[in-house]
């Protein structure tokens, strides 16, 4: 049994991109979720059908909870809080489909040592085989790669600070560099720390939640195989919408104090 | 990083996949969907407002009605006092006419009862006067000279007539 921290590469893009097991998944539900977005929204009727129902319920229930927080400033920061929402909820979902990793092959240990892949190793000592060759599954969850969720806290964080920039101007960096005072100076300081601590705590809470229910779930399944893993998906799902929620929700509120004036 | 599975490659690959998404998604599904779901709730604040206009409309032309209805009834209890009084009236004035008529066949039928009477009476003290006359010609002729017979019937007449007068 592996259990890899990295999504591995599965083929390469013209021989430049490298393309993981993730960022193919990625591409799948981006791809999916566009195409079931777009069937739902083609012809928009004022009394609607299922599918406009439950796509009219998901964006007007985020629309209305980050109305709450956001006030009127939703309308210009809609798009990105909500896609963040979507994105992440979706890619964590996907990772629970039946096949997400556990469809793939097996590499050769030649190129596993070529690689140098650092991955948690659960192998079986006794048996020299799985040791040999290591299982590659075509699909991983997105948010189970620390590019997609790093480049998501790095997204998040940037757009803060441009929606800051934005609607302060120049004074939006008062809450950064102000030297009134030593005590000032000092919590500067600390919330510009805030910010670079900002992009990790975004990236890793999500990796590390999304990657350990795949984790907890390989290893239940490789317990048990039947029926045990049942709670579990279910707990996976609800920590997935879970994640997506607090993703969104703290990019949301760090956009809306970005987006008034520091009061210290 | 390396040692996480970070690639720059990758990583700005997932920022355009984001990017891109945003993109997107806000042409396909944010903007319909939050346009069509402005229109409905302006739609449903149009139709409650319109509904308590057609509302107080309804009250009024039903308060209206009432009125229409009410001013008939009073109308309409007019007319049937003034006909019910001018009836009584007709009635009186009959009722009147007819007693005055009735009064004057009565009073006709008394005068010419009375006339008869008199006339009857008139008769009847004649021809009184007659027997009276040919009853005393009859047992006094001998007795008395036609003078002093005459005398006598003429007195004991007025005699009579005045018994018959009580």
């Amino acid at each position: 049994m592996h259990i890899s921290i990295r999504a591995e590469n599965i083929f390469n893009l013209g021989n430049i991109i490298p393309v993981s097991n993730s960022l193919l998944t990625t591409w799948l539900v981006m791809v999916i979720l566009l195409v079931v977005s777009f069937l739902a929204t083609r012809k928009i009727k004022k009394i609607p059908g299922t599918l406009q129902t439950v796509f009219e319920v998901l964006v007007d229930g985020i629309y209305s909870l980050f109305e709450g927080i956001l006030g009127d400033k939703i309308k210009i920061h809609f798009p990105i809080v909500a896609t963040i929402f979507m994105f992440v909820l979706f890619n964590n979902w996907a990772g629970l489909i039946p096949g997400v990793g556990t469809i793939g092959f097996f590499e050769r240990e030649k190129k596993e040592a070529r690689q140098v892949a650092p991955y948690v190793q659960a192998s079986n000592t006794t048996n020299n085989e799985t040791s040999s060759a290591k299982f590659v599954p075509i699909f991983r969850a997105g948010t189970a790669d620390l590019n997609t969720t790093t480049a998501l806290g790095l997204i998040a964080v940037i757009y803060i600070q441009y929606a800051g920039i934005k609607a302060l101007g120049l004074t939006y960096f008062k809450k950064f560099f102000n030297f009134s005072n030593p005590i000032n100076a000092f919590v500067g300081m600390l919330e510009l720390i805030l910010e670079f601590a900002k992009i990790i705590s975004f990236y890793f809470r999500l990796f590390g939640n999304v990657f350990a229910g795949e984790v907890l779930l390989t290893v239940i399944a490789f317990l048990i195989p039947i029926i045990a893993p049942l709670p579990f998906i279910g707990l996976e799902l609800f920590v997935g919408f879970i994640q997506a929620l607090v993703f969104s929700l703290l990019t949301t509120v760090f956009l809306s104090l970005a987006v008034v004036k520091a009061e210290h | 990083m390396e040692q996480l599975g970070i690639q720059p490659v990758q990583l700005l690959a997932q920022i355009l996949n984001f990017a891109l998404l945003v993109f997107l998604l806000n042409k396909v599904l944010y903007k319909p969907i939050v346009k069509a779901l402005e229109e409905r709730k302006k739609k449903i604040a149009e139709g409650l407002v319109y509904s308590d206009k057609m509302k107080a409309e309804l009250e009024k032309s039903d308060k209206k009605g009432q009125e229409v209805i009410s001013n008939a009834r009073d109308e309409a209890k007019k007319i049937f006092d003034e006909a019910k009084k001018s009836s009584r009236k007709m009635e009186a004035e009959t009722l009147e006419k007819a007693q005055k008529e009735a009064a004057g066949i009565i009073e006709k039928g008394r005068k010419e009862v009375v006339a008869q009477r008199a006339e009857m009476e008139k008769q009847l003290k004649d021809e009184t006067v007659n027997i009276a006359g040919r009853i005393v010609e009859k047992l006094l002729g001998d007795v008395l000279d036609s003078r002093g017979h005459e005398a006598i019937i003429n007195r004991k007449i007025k005699e009579a007539v005045k018994q018959v007068r009580q």
